[in-house]
């Protein structure tokens, strides 16, 4: 399939109106033809305007100024200069009084498009001047030294007045300072009739920018406006770059280099994914490995320890079964039995000692006793005979002689209070006081006594005689008891010294020992089984956690491998996408190759010696003699610029976008020998296609002057006023 | 980009794909750049792409 003729866009450029543009302040150029050549040409001096007219339609189309202006050494001077028209921003400052001045630069384009109708680019920018003030005192000033009132009339004079290094070195010059505040692209697209679809943005990607992408893709625009002066070095300098650069936008391959780009973008992400992925399986596996290990270690010793525990307890078990069948009584050792054994002794001996000292003591008792028993007649007969007497009345009461002094002394009875009268009265009851006390004083002493003996005998037979039977028997008992104790505590030390005679002392001695140092063992091992089972439970939860990172590993794992498939996958298309693109650049680079040879030839016709071009595969364009292939180097600077021509020309074919022309000096560096072939070669060109040529009156040599001017359909110039700030477009003579 | 490009392109995927899963794919990712020139969020419309015909593919290789 061809994939060249792609019939895109096909447009001419019918005419140019350029408002507030650099030189340019109201500028408007018909490029109307009615000959058969579509050729338009500017004869003018270098800095009259003639590239910054493709300069403007650049800035139109594109928003960019990609020549160089004026001549090359005051192309400093020319980039300082603001795109704002010079005469209109200093008439905008002088007319200033409030609002801060809008300046609006624009440029137009009116297309004629490959059905005749007629469309219509525009782009305009507004510039706001931030610094007026400053500016109109500076131009003030100027008018002041030039005497004149402030209007645009004297706009001239100023710059004139400016112009003259000697005037301007007196002022402080002030720059104004603009500030873009608006850019539009415009265009008017023709639709049904005579109606027109206004389609508008700022932006560069869609609306007007893509309606100009069909006539002039921004990408191929360097095949359409170039500077003639460079055609001779098209090929000297990096000879593959522009062909390269050619084939690749000319081949129109960004909706696939959009899917590669957009495939591998996908990929990336794919990458990264998978890296993140990326589960180190083995890292995993072992690390599992590692705790699992550390378990079974943990395990093992836990197991060791048991069976030594339980080794120990049936040692213990064995040993305490020995101990026990040596052990005599239930809870007491042999060492405890002799302590038992002393005890028992020292007890025995406090029992004998309380045992005599009781027999003693009931001989005593006797002794004291049988006295008493043997003068217990006489004591009984004093007794009875007391008692007779008392009951007698025989035994004077016992009156107390105290208790009749002191009722005598107090005058009254101490009874009944009655008075009984004083010494001296001698009354009868006092008498009978005194009586009494005289009677009873001498019987006193012996009543007293008779009654004092009477207790005694009552007291020795209740305590001794009544009680002798008693205390006798209660002695008796006493020791009684303690014989028996005695017995008893005799038997106990006889039964124990009987054991201890029959017991294995040492042998329980050693077992004690040994069942201790088992149990010390013993509990050694579960205090060392407590701490393993503690580090075996943190080893089990490791061991967990690294199953559960494994786990999830093996998960991320199938997920890496999916997407590795999927990677794969967008690899393979990625693979068909740059190989289809490899073969249309390829298609490309040959059709461009061969029509450029074709050409070449049409243009070279009156040279026969060259046979053709090649185009290598690294891009290197060759242009083949009968003799051999030489490189572009060898050529002369007017084949260098055919072959240039033809080179562009079989872009404009390629790429199917049949646009004009547009050549900024093309003969300038073209010797004279030469020129003729050239200049008839873009004649022939123009009979197909739009060509707009300037030229400095110098080019148009004598020998070209009446060729070209025939052709041409269309010839101007520009005029520059004295201060070199406004341009004017007027027909050449 | 113009018609008769999509057409060379689509043609020369056609020619230059023996998978056939993968050429629709592909096919499916360029009319969806032919239809949108400067695709907002192309990445899921890609992923979705990728999804319905990697599981028709499933990591099969029709080579």
């Amino acid at each position: 399939m061809n994939i060249l003729k792609n019939g895109v866009g096909e447009m001419r450029i019918k005419g140019v109106f350029i408002k507030n543009y650099r030189q340019f302040q109201n500028v408007e150029i018909n490029f109307n033809y009615s000959s058969q050549n579509d050729l338009h040409i500017f004869i003018s001096e270098n800095g009259s305007g003639k590239t910054n007219l493709f300069n403007a339609i650049n800035w139109c189309l594109y928003n960019k100024e990609p020549f160089q202006t004026g001549s090359r050494d005051n192309s400093n001077k020319e980039e300082k200069m603001p795109i704002l028209n010079l005469k209109t921003l200093t008439a905008s400052i002088l007319n200033y009084s409030s609002k801060k001045p809008i300046n609006t630069v624009s440029v137009e384009l009116t297309l004629e498009l490959d059905d005749g109708r007629t469309a219509y680019i525009i782009r305009e920018k507004d510039f706001l001047v931030k610094n007026p003030d400053e500016v109109k005192e500076y131009l003030v000033e100027i008018t002041d030294c030039l005497g004149n009132s402030v209007h645009s009339n004297s706009i001239d004079k100023i710059f004139e007045f400016m112009a003259s290094e000697k005037n301007m070195r007196n002022i402080d010059i002030k720059q104004p300072k603009l500030e873009q505040i608006n850019n539009n692209l415009v265009v008017k697209k023709p639709t049904q009739g005579n109606d027109y679809k206004i389609i508008e943005n700022d932006g560069e990607e869609d609306g007007a920018s893509n309606f100009i992408e069909k006539f002039v893709p921004r990408d191929i625009r360097q095949f359409f406006f170039f500077d003639g002066e460079q055609l001779d070095d098209y090929f000297q300098i990096e000879t593959g770059k522009n062909l390269k650069e050619a084939v690749h936008q000319v081949a129109k391959i960004d909706l696939l280099e959009n899917i590669e780009y957009r495939l591998e973008k996908l990929n990336k992400d794919f990458r990264k994914k998978s890296r993140d992925l990326s589960p180190n399986i083995e890292k995993k596996e072992k690390e599992l490995s590692k705790k699992e290990d550390k378990v079974n270690n943990y395990e093992d010793d836990l197991e060791d320890i048991n069976e030594q525990i339980n080794l120990l307890e049936n040692q213990l078990k064995v040993k305490r079964e020995e101990l026990d069948s040596l052990i005599v009584s239930e809870d007491k050792f042999p060492s405890e039995l002799k302590e038992e054994k002393e005890e028992l002794e020292k007890k025995l001996g406090e029992v004998e000692e309380n045992k005599d000292k009781k027999i003693k003591q009931k001989q005593k008792y006797l002794v004291r006793m049988c006295k008493m028993i043997g003068a217990w007649p006489a004591i009984k007969h004093t007794n009875d005979m007391i008692i007779e007497k008392r009951e007698n009345r025989e035994i004077p009461p016992a009156i107390d002689i105290e208790f009749l002094e002191q009722m005598l002394n107090e005058n009254r009875c101490l009874v009944c209070s009655t008075e009984i009268g004083s010494e001296e009265e001698e009354t009868k009851e006092r008498k009978a006081v005194e009586e009494i006390k005289s009677h009873i004083s001498h019987s006193q002493s012996e009543a007293h006594l008779l009654t004092d003996l009477g207790v005694v005998i009552r007291t020795i037979q209740n305590d001794n005689l009544d009680n002798f039977e008693n205390s006798l028997i209660e002695l008796n008992q006493e020791i009684k008891g303690c014989e028996t104790d005695i017995g008893e505590i005799e038997e106990k030390i006889i039964e124990i010294e009987n054991i201890l005679d029959n017991v294995d002392v040492e042998r329980i001695q050693s077992l004690r020992r040994e069942i201790g140092n088992a149990e010390d063992a013993r509990d050694n091992q579960i205090e060392r089984r407590g701490s393993l089972e503690e580090l075996l439970k943190n080893a089990k939860s490791q061991r967990d956690e690294a199953k559960r990172k494994y786990q999830k590993a093996l998960k991320k794992d199938k997920e890496a491998k999916e997407i590795k498939e999927q990677m794969r996958f967008l690899e393979k298309g990625m693979h068909i996408v740059k190989n289809v693109m490899g073969e249309i650049i390829s298609e490309t680079r040959e059709n461009i190759q061969k029509t450029t040879q074709e050409k070449f030839m049409e243009l070279n016709r009156k040279n026969r010696i060259f046979e053709s071009v090649e185009a290598s595969e690294d891009y290197e364009l060759r242009v083949g003699t009968y003799f051999n292939y030489g490189a572009t180097g060898d050529l002369s600077g007017a084949e260098t610029e055919l072959l240039a021509l033809a080179f562009i020309l079989a872009v404009h074919d390629v790429s199917g976008f049949y646009s004009p022309i547009m050549i900024d000096s093309p003969i300038h560096r073209v010797s004279d020998d030469n020129r003729v072939n050239f200049i008839n070669s873009l004649i022939d060109i123009s009979q197909s296609k739009e060509i707009i040529l300037t030229f400095t009156p110098d080019d148009i040599t004598p020998n070209i002057k009446d060729i070209l001017f025939e052709a041409a359909n269309k010839k101007y110039k520009f005029e520059l006023d004295e201060n070199e700030v406004k341009a004017e477009v007027k027909n050449y003579a | 980009m113009s018609k008769s490009k999509y057409e060379i392109v689509k043609s020369k995927i056609e020619e230059s794909c023996d998978d056939t899963i993968l050429k629709e794919f592909l096919i499916e990712i360029l009319n969806f750049e032919f239809e949108y020139e400067h695709p907002f969020m192309y990445r899921s419309t890609y992923k979705k792409f990728l999804n319905e015909y990697f599981e028709k593919w499933g990591g099969r290789d029709e080579n």
